[in-house]
């Protein structure tokens, strides 16, 4: 691959010459691998393409045709204007006491005062639906439900037909991101067949339609139906693109991206993810540009590249700390101390796992602890260096207990602490019981059963 | 797992009632004209479609990110909107599904990219226009640009160059940032 990069001239020469272009094959393989050069590459055919349509050089419109609007369209705009300013206006004063006490007391109060049978109102709820979601979202789930409600109470004699439906569909789609948020995954589904119906039946639809498939596909996802979701949130992307929606088309993006890694496609993950990271940036949201050099790192991990996967991790932690976001930074000082450990350099990765472990302990994450402290168990028994790990057994039987953790994680606990005593312990048996305990929250009912000697 | 995502602010001051009112007085003609010309539709029909595209926008202002393709892509899905329903009720023209299948985003990509080309052409300098027109519109060749120009072939190519990242730069400020 030729290391220069190109310039304009270069890339007009090639298009206007190839496939005989000289240096053609040194142009192709630099663009493959160079993202900047690409990005170019694109706006000069781009360009190009439309200088050399014909269409281009069609003149203006002669003057004397008219498309502005008519006065009475004018005016018909502004009066909906007013009307959607002066409803926002009341429902931002009616909001807190339609939100008072119960979810039940608050659907009790949509059906017995007008007042909060507005599009206003819908729109608050779904405004207010937006800043909870990822905090709350059980809350959430309550205001997109109570919009859904109050959405269906709309008639058509005050509103428009499509406003109405509009807000149904943006109140069905976020019910199911909610749903979605909270692992009811098939209620979600269904409530998002909803949100379609709604969408298609009004004549701007395909963005809201878009926003129903990006929110499909990360259904699918989490369902581990991959095709599905990819053909989902690439056609989202397309279409949020031409509205000009560039962060949502890189949400989109960044899904494309984690669908190809789980689907084993890690090298291209690792390109899509390396793409995405200047437009993420200029999004200024640090909590997805976070998220994307974890997922970087991963890669580069599962490429066998730990230089490159440790440098993204430390930038994610480093933006987690800026964050606040202690929680993420440990898990991903955990990650990194298990590639350290598994790359060979015990020392640094020992050193990592053992702060990340202090600082599951400090905010009471004791499953999370204990799979890190067996985590380095593992490690020293593989190193020869088994000195600390009747210690760690001991503490985390006690740590276990204190917490009043289910029985079978201590029965786990205990049959490795009795390995431990009789000589018994390898990495094999560590792990055994760490990989138990690792899947132990999501099937609380699962019995340890010793490995096989 | 990536989160869906947050609404951003939007580029133009369309949030408040001012602000919406002076996009529609900004964009209404142009809308008009690109639902008549460009998707061939009815004048009364391309009228009530750009009114229900600002109406749309007005109640969505605080979530759209960039008010001009919102509003051009909103124009455009209404005008598929009305094809398809046409294409029930009566025989239509032989390139009709060009306007209203879902290969329509790459002629509205194309009908977008040739305006902001377009307006390009017209921020750049005289002699500019000149050698782009030369090359572009008039289809010459290097040499034959060079012989026009009163110069050499590697100087014709030079100014060429230096025109076309012109337009480019000025397609992406129009564009709105690179694509």
């Amino acid at each position: 691959m030729s290391d220069r990069h190109y310039d304009v001239g270069e890339m007009l020469e090639y298009l206007d010459y190839a496939p005989e272009a000289p240096g053609r094959h040194d142009l192709e393989s630099h663009l493959g691998a160079c993202i900047p050069c690409r990005r170019l590459f694109k706006q000069v055919s781009k360009v190009r393409g439309a200088l050399n349509d014909p269409e281009t050089w069609e003149p203006e419109e002669a003057s004397g045709a008219s498309f502005e609007p008519s006065p009475e369209k004018t005016q018909e705009f502004f009066n909906l204007m007013h009307q959607i300013n002066e409803e926002d206006a009341r429902a931002e004063r009616h909001l807190p006491k339609l939100l008072a006490g119960s979810s039940s007391e608050w659907h009790a109060r949509i059906d017995t005062s007008a007042e909060y049978r507005t599009l206003g109102i819908a729109r608050a709820l779904l405004a207010e639906f937006s800043s909870a979601v990822y905090r709350e979202p059980l809350r959430a789930l309550e205001l997109a439900s109570l919009a859904t409600a109050v959405g269906n109470r709309l008639t058509e004699s005050i509103y428009r037909h499509d406003a109405i439906l509009d807000l149904r569909g943006d109140a069905y789609k976020d019910r199911a991101n909610a749903l979605r948020l909270l692992g009811r995954y098939d209620e979600a589904l269904v409530a998002l067949t909803d949100a379609e119906r709604c969408f298609r039946q009004v004549l701007v639809c395909d963005f809201g339609l878009a926003a129903v498939e990006y929110v499909r596909a990360t259904v699918f996802c989490a369902l581990e139906r991959y095709p599905e979701a990819l053909e989902k949130t690439r056609w989202a992307a397309g279409i949020f693109l031409s509205f000009g929606d560039d962060t949502r088309a890189v949400h989109c993006h960044l899904l494309e991206a984690v669908i190809l890694y789980h689907t084993g496609l890690t090298a291209m993950a690792r390109d899509l993810f390396l793409e995405l990271i200047e437009e993420v940036k200029q999004d200024s949201n640090l909590g997805t540009l976070a998220g994307l050099f974890n997922n970087l790192a991963n890669c580069y991990r599962d490429l066998s590249e730990p230089d490159a996967a440790g440098s993204y991790y430390l930038q994610a932690i480093h933006l987690y700390q800026e964050m606040g976001m202690e929680t993420e930074k440990t898990r991903l000082r955990f990650a990194l101390g298990r590639m350290l450990v598994t790359t060979g350099r015990f020392v640094e990765g020992l050193a990592m796992l053992r702060n990340a472990r202090q600082d599951f302990e400090a905010v009471g994450m004791v499953i999370e602890a204990g799979v890190v402290a067996l985590h380095m168990a593992e490690a020293m028994l593989a190193t020869g260096e088994p000195e600390e790990v009747p210690a760690i057994c001991h503490a985390l039987v006690d740590q276990f207990t204190s917490a009043g953790m289910p029985s079978n994680a201590l029965t786990a606990l205990a049959y490795l602490r009795e390995a431990v005593a009789t000589g018994r312990a390898t990495p094999v048996v560590v792990r055994h019981v760490r990989q138990y305990l690792e899947v132990l929250p999501q099937r609380p009912e699962l019995a340890f059963v010793a490995p096989q000697e | 797992m990536i989160n869906a995502p947050n609404p951003a602010s939007p580029e133009e001051s369309s949030g408040t009632a001012s602000g919406v009112e002076a996009i529609y007085r900004a964009h209404y003609a142009f809308l008009n004209r690109l639902a008549q010309r460009s998707y061939r539709v009815p004048p009364d029909v391309a009228e009530n479609l750009v009114q229900e595209a600002f109406a749309s926008f007005a109640a969505k202002k605080e979530t759209i990110h960039k008010v001009r393709p919102w509003l051009v892509s909103a124009v455009f899905n209404g005008c598929r909107y009305y094809w398809r329903c046409r294409a029930r009720e009566e025989p239509l023209p032989p390139d009709i599904a060009d306007w209203i299948d879902e290969r329509a985003h790459d002629l509205e990509d194309r009908i977008l990219t040739r305006l902001a080309v377009r307006q390009a052409i017209a921020g750049l300098g005289k002699r500019c226009q000149g050698i782009i027109r030369l090359r572009f519109y008039d289809q010459l060749a290097a040499r034959e640009m060079a012989v026009r120009l009163k110069t050499t072939k590697k100087y014709a190519e030079k100014l060429l160059y230096d025109c076309f990242d012109q337009v480019r730069e000025i397609y992406l400020r129009i564009a709105g940032g690179p694509s």
